[in-house]
C-alpha cells in the first residue's frame, strides 16, 4: 500500500483526488490531508507517508517551501497546478513529476506508478529541487536540466549542451567539456524541452544547441552546419530552409 | 496653391494613421480584455470544482454548474466586443462570476450588490467587466488569506453624468497582499489593464476617474479594502 497524503488548498482539488484514488488505484491508501503549508509539513512530520500529492501554490507559500522545509524527503511527491506555466517549465526540465488540475485520473495514475516503480533516492530529490530552485528563478539565465541515469541523477547547465543526437529511443548527449551521456528518452522529448533555449532539431537524429553553430557549409542534399570544435552535423532538406531563416534572425 | 494642397494631404494622411493608431489600440486592448476575464486559474479551478460534482455523482449540480460556466463564458465573448453593454448583462456577467467563485471556494465569502434605485436596468449601459478584476482582487488576496469567512459588497452609485462604482471587503488589505508572494503578474496586469481602459474610457468620455484604493481600519487593525472609480454611463437608443 502507498500510504498518501493530499495538499492544496482548493477543497475540490482534494476530494477529487481522493475520489480517483479511491475509484482507480487499489494499492493507494489516503491517510492524510492538508489545506496550506504549515499543517502539510506537520503532517508529512507526523504520518512518515510514501507519496505526498502537493499544490504548487498555497496561500502561506508554495509546494516548494514545504519541501525545503523537510531535512530527508523519503517519499515520492507529485506536484499538482491548474496554470502556473512557469512553474511547470521549471519543473518539466528538473525532471519533477505533476498533473493538471482538472485532473485527468490517467495522468495521475501514470505519475503513481512512474513514483511506485523509483523509490525516493534522496540524494536525486535534492539534485531536482535543486534546479527547480535555480530554474523558478527568473534572473537566473543558466537554467539546469535534470539527467535521470540508471545509477543517478546529473544536473547539467542547458548552455553546456552543444548537440544531442538520437540512438533509437535513446538520446546521446554531447557537452562543451567533450564528455558525453546516453539518456532513455527521445530526441522528441531534449527537442521539446530545450527548443525555447536555443536548440533547433536540424535533422531526424540531430538537435543542435545554435551557439555553438559557427557556420553553415553547402554539401550534399541538405548542408551540414559545423560547430565551433570543427563537429559537422548534417542537415535535412526539409529542414534546410527553416534552419537558414533562424541563422539569418541570429 | 500648391503647398496648401500638400499640406492638406499630409494632414488628412496623419489623421488616417491616427484613426489605425486608436484602432489597433482598441483591439488590442480589447484582446487583453478576454484573456483578462479568462483568467486560466479561474476558469481551471471553475472546472476542477465542476468535477467534484462529477465524482461525487451529483448530477443535478453538475448539470447547474455546467450551463452556468458556459453562460459566463458566452457573455464574456460579447461583452469583450462591445464598448457599452446593457445594465443588466453586466450584473449577470457579475452574478454568474461571484456564484462560480464562491463554488471554487466553497461558501468562503458572500456577496451583496447595490444597484442605485435610479439606474434603470434595462435601459443604461456602461462599459463591460471594469468590476471583475476589481472584485478578483478582493476574493483571492483580501478574503482568500482571511481566517474565517468572509462578505464583499459592491455598489453603483448614479450621478447626474456618471455613476461610482465601488467594492468593499472585510479580508486582510492590501499591506498584507503587497508582501505576499503570490501577488501574481496575472493580478497586477488585471490592475493595470483595467486603469487604462479608465484612462482611455475617461478621455473619450470626458469625465475624470478618480480612481481610489484604500485600507479600512478600524480598531487598531485592518479591516479589509475599498476600491473606487468613476465609470461613464449611456442610454440604450
Amino acid at each position: 500500500m502507498l500510504r498518501t497524503i493530499i495538499i492544496d488548498d482548493e477543497p475540490n482539488a482534494r476530494q477529487v483526488i481522493a475520489n480517483i484514488l479511491e475509484l482507480y488505484c487499489d494499492n493507494v491508501e489516503v491517510i492524510g490531508q492538508a489545506e496550506n503549508v504549515k499543517t502539510g509539513i506537520s503532517i508529512i512530520r507526523k504520518l512518515k507517508p510514501d507519496l505526498v500529492l502537493l499544490d504548487i501554490q498555497m496561500p502561506d507559500g508554495s509546494g516548494f517551501d514545504l519541501l525545503k522545509q523537510i531535512d530527508n524527503i523519503d517519499f515520492n511527491f507529485i506536484f499538482i497546478t491548474a496554470h502556473e506555466q512557469y512553474a511547470i517549465k521549471a519543473i518539466k526540465l528538473s525532471a519533477l513529476d505533476y498533473v493538471l488540475k482538472p485532473i485527468n485520473a490517467n495522468e495521475l495514475i501514470d505519475a503513481i506508478e512512474k513514483a511506485e516503480l523509483n523509490p525516493p533516492k534522496n540524494e536525486d530529490i535534492n539534485t531536482k529541487l535543486d534546479n527547480y530552485q535555480t530554474n523558478i528563478n527568473r534572473s537566473n539565465p543558466d537554467k539546469r536540466i535534470s539527467i535521470n541515469t540508471t545509477d543517478s541523477v546529473y544536473s547539467i547547465k542547458i548552455k553546456d549542451i552543444t548537440y544531442c543526437k538520437s540512438d533509437k529511443n535513446y538520446t546521446e548527449l554531447f557537452l562543451y567539456n567533450k564528455s558525453k551521456l546516453l539518456i532513455s528518452k527521445t530526441l522528441k522529448e531534449f527537442e521539446t524541452l530545450l527548443s525555447e533555449y536555443g536548440f533547433y532539431r536540424v535533422h531526424q537524429s540531430y538537435l543542435v544547441n545554435m551557439k555553438y553553430v559557427n557556420r553553415f557549409a553547402k554539401m550534399g542534399l541538405g548542408g551540414n552546419v559545423i560547430l565551433e570544435d570543427g563537429t559537422m552535423i548534417p542537415v535535412s532538406s526539409r529542414k534546410r530552409e527553416g534552419l537558414l531563416k533562424y541563422l539569418e534572425k541570429m | 496653391m500648391i503647398i496648401f494642397t500638400f499640406l492638406i494631404i499630409i494632414a488628412v494622411v496623419r489623421q488616417r494613421i491616427f484613426d489605425l493608431d486608436s484602432k489597433n489600440k482598441n483591439l488590442e486592448l480589447q484582446q487583453r480584455l478576454f484573456r483578462l476575464q479568462m483568467n486560466p486559474h479561474f476558469m481551471f479551478n471553475s472546472l476542477l470544482a465542476i468535477q467534484n460534482f462529477v465524482f461525487k455523482k451529483d448530477v443535478k449540480e453538475a448539470g447547474m454548474y455546467i450551463a452556468d460556466f458556459a453562460r459566463l463564458f458566452r457573455l464574456i465573448l460579447d461583452n469583450s466586443r462591445s464598448e457599452f453593454v446593457l445594465f443588466e448583462k453586466e450584473i449577470e456577467t457579475l452574478k454568474l462570476y461571484l456564484k462560480l467563485q464562491s463554488l471554487r471556494y466553497n461558501d468562503k465569502f458572500t456577496y451583496k450588490i447595490f444597484v442605485d434605485e435610479g439606474i434603470d436596468l434595462n435601459t443604461m449601459m456602461i462599459p463591460p467587466m471594469l468590476a471583475q478584476p476589481i472584485i478578483e482582487n478582493a476574493i483571492e488576496h483580501g478574503i482568500f488569506k482571511k481566517d474565517g469567512k468572509g462578505s464583499i459588497e459592491i455598489n453603483y452609485k448614479l450621478f447626474p453624468d456618471k455613476i461610482y462604482f465601488e467594492v468593499v471587503d472585510d479580508g486582510v488589505g492590501l499591506t498584507a497582499t503587497k508582501h505576499s508572494e503570490s501577488f501574481s503578474d496575472h493580478k497586477s496586469s488585471a490592475l493595470e489593464i483595467t486603469r487604462e481602459r479608465l484612462k482611455v474610457l475617461a478621455k473619450k468620455h470626458k469625465f475624470i476617474v478618480k480612481f481610489s484604493i484604500s485600507e479600512i481600519a478600524e480598531n487598531e487593525g485592518v479591516n479589509g479594502t475599498r476600491v473606487g472609480f468613476y465609470l461613464p454611463f449611456k442610454y440604450r437608443i
